[in-house]
């Protein structure tokens, strides 16, 4: 606030400059009461700046703008003043400038930031989905040494696709400690332990899907001549192979045996 | 759960439908819209096909302008609904400028006025267009209590107001306390009477015929409602009936005071009787505090001068009458969970 507005504010108050301007004019308060329907000591109390006495601010703001323009005064800086005089009365009125303004910012940051959150989310599940149906053979060269047996044993069923290599890696990659946690966030491995350990192995394509008893999809695709899918969830596995004469099905160390279960072409086992 | 999460997404509106104006207020952005309620609308003459040309602002332009293939229409008059289809469309129009449908934006929730004086079918038109033109459940709310919100007077308190809302077709008069109105009154009196009383005056006093907009025109520059000081003067061209050629001819103010007295005075006897119908406590009320002007009747010249003279009361026109009934349907709606009691039902 310039110091100029704060001195008109303390010395010439609204009431008093109303008051000086019906002076000047030589009106007395009767004359103005009669024209503007106030009663005298409404008039007065407004000369005062007692607005304890009259109604509200909406009033006050309205009786001042009729005696300012009764009296030819410029309403507009009494308006002003009288901003000051009752504060509450801007937060009261619905459209004060400020308000819309921090409702627009409001407004306007709310629903993105929703829609944001909402794509933050949508992402994380795309990467997780992207992880878990990533072929194990393509993940094959990263170092097995990295590998902890403490995620093996622990995170089997989150990541579980894996290597065939990952069993022998485990072993010797026992005594090493886990090298940083962000390295093992990123080449995420975790070995099967041969008990629980279910491999595919197949001379023609054919289409495999596992799952898992948590209802986790191990494996949903296909498993390419002379490729080997090692599988690691919890069991009891539900396994459905399609051109299943051509698969072998190693669980536990054991080749599955499947005939009688192969039905057309497509066989559905379960492993526990 | 779910209507506060699509209440998240959807652009809650308030709509002053008026006569002259329609105000659109948004949550959280103030009004959003404000435009004239007129529709040109084409009509292909061999297929009978009708199709929206232009509203609001531009669509006024047209009117009294246009060829015969095109219509400018006002499809609301004295407050309500004149032309149901047109009004529909006028109104998705708006909705759609405003809030544009996105993906994620549920229909919005509207509240809307009517008129006190309205009739439960002309409510119900009302509330169907609104519905028809997109939004998942409409309020309404009737226009003193909106008005009276807006001018910010205390409506939830134990103490009568008065407010005087001048519409473009009608005039309300209500008298509001405890969030509820007391008293209300609608006459079919407001800015259109006014300018019709114009357009009557010249020709039986001129011998000149003028259009809407110019009639208008004059109320705006000159028009008042109580004899003043200085005498105003005003160049008006319009078609002289005799000659039947367009003419430039001088109306004074005093002249439109004189042609407006006659609406005027339906005014005027609408708000004496409301004084008289009003209880009497909340006529002491009153007494003291006076009545407030809204509406755009309300910036015509010394109106407020008028009512006190004739009523003996303090008289005072709201900050920014043009905008109050939508600001307070638009405070309404924001309070639209917690207040019950400031809407009116329909059926």
């Amino acid at each position: 606030m310039e110091p100029a507005d704060k001195r008109i504010g303390d010395t010439v108050s609204v009431g008093m400059q109303l008051k000086r301007a019906r002076e000047a004019q030589q009106l007395s308060l009767g004359d103005v009461a009669e024209r503007l329907k106030l009663s005298v000591r409404q008039l007065e109390a407004i000369e005062r700046d007692d607005y304890a006495f009259l109604p509200g601010p909406t009033f006050v703001r309205g009786f001042v703008r009729n005696y300012a323009r009764f009296l030819n005064l410029d309403s507009v800086p009494l308006m002003r003043l009288l901003d000051e005089a009752f504060p509450p009365l801007d937060a009261e009125l619905a459209i004060s400038q400020q308000e819309v303004q921090s409702d627009t910012e409001a407004g306007r940051w709310g629903a993105p930031r929703l829609l944001l959150a909402l794509l933050a989310a949508g992402a994380i599940a795309a990467a997780g989905w992207w992880f878990s149906t990533q072929p194990g053979s393509e993940e094959a060269p990263a170092s097995p040494g990295d590998l902890s047996p403490m995620l093996t044993v622990e995170q089997p069923a989150a990541v579980d696709v894996v290597t065939e290599e990952v069993p022998q890696a485990s072993a010797p990659a026992a005594a090493k400690p886990v090298a940083s946690a962000p390295a093992v966030a990123v080449k995420v491995e975790p070995a099967v332990s041969p008990e629980s350990g279910l491999r595919l192995s197949s001379t023609q394509e054919s289409w495999v899907s596992v799952t898992d008893a948590k209802g986790q999809k191990l494996m949903f695709g296909s498993l390419m001549p002379g490729e080997e899918k090692t599988l690691a969830g919890t069991p009891p596995y539900r396994v459905r192979i399609g051109n299943a004469s051509h698969v072998t099905v190693i669980y536990k160390g054991q080749p599955v045996d499947m005939t009688g279960k192969i039905r057309g072409s497509t066989a559905t086992l379960k492993l526990d | 759960m779910f209507r506060s999460l699509t209440g998240y997404f959807s652009n809650d509106l308030a709509i002053d439908l008026g006569t002259a104006n329609t105000l659109i207020y948004m949550r959280g952005k103030g009004i959003v819209l404000d435009e004239p309620s007129v529709v040109a609308i084409h009509s292909d003459a061999p297929t009978n096909k009708k199709s929206i040309l232009a509203v609001g602002i531009e669509a006024k332009r047209m009117l009294g302008r246009t060829p015969g293939s095109i219509q400018a229409i006002r499809p609301m008059k004295d407050g309500v609904i004149a032309d149901f289809t047109v009004t529909e469309q006028m109104l998705k129009q708006f909705i759609k400028k405003v809030a544009p449908s996105r993906f994620f934006s549920a229909s919005p929730r509207i509240v809307i006025c009517v008129p006190c004086g309205s009739t439960q079918v002309e409510r119900r038109a009302i509330k169907d267009s609104a519905l028809a033109a997109g939004a998942r459940r409409v309020e309404l709310i009737e226009e003193p209590m909106a008005a009276a919100i807006g001018a910010g007077l205390p409506v939830e308190e134990p103490t009568g107001s008065m407010v005087v809302d001048i519409g473009g077709g009608t005039t309300e008069v209500g008298v509001i306390s405890l969030g509820g109105v007391v008293y209300s009154n609608s006459v079919r009196v407001g800015g259109d009477k006014f300018d019709e009383a114009i357009i009557n005056y010249i020709r039986r006093n001129y011998g000149m015929l003028i259009g809407e907009t110019t009639a208008e025109e004059i109320k705006k520059t000159i028009g008042s409602a109580f004899p003043g000081a200085e005498v105003r003067e005003m160049e008006v061209k319009g078609r002289n009936l005799a000659e039947g050629i367009p003419r430039a001819f001088t109306v004074s103010s005093n002249e439109i005071l004189e042609a407006l007295t006659e609406p005027l005075n339906q005014i005027v006897s609408a708000v004496k009787i409301a004084l008289e119908q009003t209880p009497p406590e909340l006529g002491a009320d009153i007494a003291d505090k006076g009545m407030v002007l809204t509406g755009g009747g309300a910036l015509l010249k010394d109106i407020d001068r008028l009512l006190a003279e004739e009523t003996g009361l303090p008289v005072f026109v709201a900050e920014e009458p043009l905008t109050c009934v939508v600001r307070g349907s638009g405070k309404a709606l924001d309070k639209m969970d917690k207040h019950g009691t400031i809407f009116t039902s329909v059926p």
